[in-house]
């Protein structure tokens, strides 16, 4: 999102070099400049270029729809009223990603929100399903079994620490980098990745207990089980 | 065959592995790591189950834009925090304010008070009740032929005139 609406661009024309030409950070500080002098149009073409990751950083911590907009427009919210202290040391966005997870922590608590919790388990043939996709790389096609397959992954996530599932999906889903993590949770970054990659091997873990007990299970319910067991 | 076990990696080597998972690992270091890999079981079947894992995740959808929508809805409701702020205050607004002041400094005196008089009037009934136990053994020893040699005789005459047994 590089385009800048008029009224910013016209305002923005008036300086020395035009806004449209410099990087996206060059930008985001003319603009915080710009809105720290009153300026709204400018405040509100920074929501516009952030809204995104915004979003995307609520929903990889809180993962409940509902409640991710919500969150998203006090952030901004924050994010405006404090405006005037913000000395520009860091980059804008990151500023904003700090007052995004800090809103999301409170909110977390002030609801005292529990992780998604899924009644029923994995069937087996939903594992196997599964297995066919992560073994095979084949992405379903039909929107069912995509919207099948997230449920299931959802699921499994739900399982593990409240740290790894955040931080699996702000990395893989959400697609922050490492450099990000680390600066939005105040992690080193040898750290986020040494965590990313065991919550790696945790997801993989409830996967392989899953399969493993239904293949028990399998075996345990297939004919000739109670002969061998006679 | 111990499925969690095996997919642990060697603790000095999880940060390259993660670095190599995302296409971040050259030099030396992904020369390293590709010789350890050659050499260690552990660490290829937890790379291997790592990128399974980025396969299963790649299922979830981000978050989709919120649209140009969002924006508005966000600088409307920053207009309306700043109008709400900007409203002129009532006539009564700045009485209604300073009586509540009022009242609440009076509770809190109230209250300072009658701790105070609660404290000073436990403080002086114990100092009286000593001071009436003291005339009581004084008043004992008036007569001088009754005037116990020492305290242990004394309080005996305490201890009987208060069962009846003291009286001459």
């Amino acid at each position: 999102m590089t385009d800048v609406p008029k009224d910013v661009a016209a305002q923005a024309s008036a300086l020395p070099i035009p806004l449209t030409r410099r990087s996206r950070g060059e930008q985001d500080r003319e603009l915080v400049r710009q809105a720290q002098n009153g300026n709204e149009p400018a405040f509100e073409e920074l929501v516009r270029r952030h809204q995104q990751r915004v979003f995307a950083l609520v929903g990889g911590i809180l993962r409940r729809r509902e409640d991710v907009e919500d969150v998203a427009q006090q952030v901004f919210l924050k994010a405006f009223v404090s405006l005037k202290r913000f000395d520009q040391r860091a980059a804008f966005s990151t500023w904003l990603y700090k007052i995004t997870v800090n809103e999301c922590w409170d909110y977390l608590r002030k609801k005292k929100v529990r992780p998604l919790v899924y009644e029923s388990d994995l069937s087996e043939e939903q594992v196997s399903r599964l297995d066919g996709i992560v073994s095979h790389d084949r992405p379903p096609v039909a929107p069912s079994d995509r919207a099948e397959a997230r449920d299931l992954v959802e699921r499994m996530l739900a399982k593990l620490p409240e740290q790894d599932r955040q931080l699996l999906l702000l990395k893989e889903v959400e697609g922050f980098s490492v450099e990000e993590l680390a600066e939005i949770l105040k992690l080193n970054v040898n750290t986020v990745k040494v965590r990313l990659f065991r919550a790696r091997g945790r997801i993989m873990d409830t996967y392989r207990k899953r399969l493993s007990w239904n293949a028990r299970a399998a075996a345990a319910n297939s004919p000739g089980a109670g002969e061998r067991k006679a | 065959m111990n499925l969690e076990s095996e997919g642990r990696a060697c603790p000095q080597y999880e940060a390259m592995l993660e670095d190599l998972l995302n296409g971040e690992l050259s030099g030396m270091d992904k020369r390293d790591l590709t010789e350890h890999l050659r050499s260690c079981g552990s660490c290829k079947a937890a790379l291997d189950e790592a990128e399974m894992s980025s396969r299963l995740l790649r299922l979830m959808d981000a978050a989709t834009d919120p649209g140009p929508a969002f924006s508005h809805i966000v600088m409307a409701r920053i207009q309306a925090e700043q109008e709400s702020a900007r409203q002129p205050r009532g006539f009564w607004q700045p009485f209604v304010s300073l009586a509540w002041r009022f009242a609440a400094t009076a509770a809190l005196g109230l209250v300072v008070m009658a701790t105070y008089d609660v404290t000073l009037h436990r403080s002086s009934g114990e100092a009286n009740g000593v001071v009436a136990e003291q005339t009581q053994i004084r008043d004992m020893f008036t007569d001088a032929n009754t005037a116990s040699a020492n305290r242990d005789d004394g309080l005996i005459l305490v201890s009987e005139s208060e069962n009846g047994n003291g009286k001459h």
